[in-house]
């Protein structure tokens, strides 16, 4: 009898710390989203554009800092500036979609998109409670191809290939926002910094590989 | 080529070399899926793939 009231006991303390972590996450990616916003619009009216090298060089020294401290309060200012940034990248580009003849009609479209998908595989992880952590290895290996392959068609210019990194990017940020939900529903994922930042760059690639493929098979130019 | 392409070539580069053992060895250690798991993958992928497709037609 002792050992079954340890057993609820247990299986309630984890459900209250998976909830716990859920509602973290779901506030400080809300948080974050509206700050990249706000920073996106900055950079649009701004109109710095830094290139692509130092762009890379300060995300990946962000997201290092960020994980390096995400047991501590410091990753809260570490995951502001980096999904800060990641908006700031964003002005560029919305600036030379916003100036296409549909431009703000891709743009919506794009990011309604974002939303709905997000929603959408976020609310089947959540409901259904299946564990998609046998997808863990193959979305490490398809992110890494997709990464390289997206930088070798800057490099030489290849726009077929650009355009099948984006669609790869649908996939993979799909499986990995079903991943992320589902390690932290089955307790794999206590970390709400590493969760957040994990759903932030899902839903900012998701939102930039919808915009490149509609720009490129929906626009008017 | 430019410097900014070869600047781009060489993170590439760094990365594999960096990155590709540690995906190697995820990709092993990844637990086994059984024929449910894929389904249970391969519907809100599917959804997504059809999706897009009809917000790429809607936006021609």
């Amino acid at each position: 009898m002792y050992e079954n009231q340890t057993t609820v006991a247990r299986t309630r303390d984890s459900v209250l710390a998976t909830n716990k972590v859920l509602r973290n996450t779901y506030l400080l990616l809300s948080m974050t989203l509206l700050f990249s916003g706000l920073t996106a619009y900055v950079s649009m009216q701004v109109g710095i554009h830094l290139g692509i090298i130092p762009t890379l060089l300060i995300y990946f020294g962000l997201l290092f800092a960020t994980e390096k401290t995400a047991d501590s309060g410091l990753g809260l200012l570490f995951v502001f500036l980096l999904t800060g940034f990641l908006g700031f990248t964003l002005g560029p580009m919305l600036n030379a979609y916003l100036a296409l003849p549909n431009g703000g009609e891709l743009v919506m479209t794009a990011l309604g998109g974002t939303g709905v998908i997000f929603l959408g595989l976020s609310g089947y992880a959540l409901t259904t409670r299946k564990d998609f952590s046998f997808i863990g290895g193959m979305l490490v290996t398809g992110i890494l191809v997709a990464f390289v392959a997206g930088l070798a068609a800057y490099a030489f210019g290849l726009q077929g290939l650009s355009l099948g990194v984006s669609a790869m990017f649908v996939l993979l940020m799909s499986g990995l926002i079903l991943f992320q939900t589902s390690q932290i529903v089955h307790g794999g994922e206590t970390n709400y910094i590493r969760a957040t930042v994990t759903l932030y760059v899902s839903i900012y690639n998701l939102f930039t590989s919808l915009l490149h493929l509609l720009g490129a098979f929906g626009g008017d130019d | 080529m430019d410097w900014e392409q070869i600047g781009v070539l060489i993170i590439a580069g760094v990365f594999l070399i960096f990155f590709a053992p540690r995906a190697i060895r995820a990709a092993k250690n990844a637990p086994k899926a059984t024929a449910s798991d894929w389904k249970g993958i391969a519907i809100p992928i599917v959804l997504v793939i059809l999706f897009v497709v009809f917000l790429i037609m809607s936006v021609r």
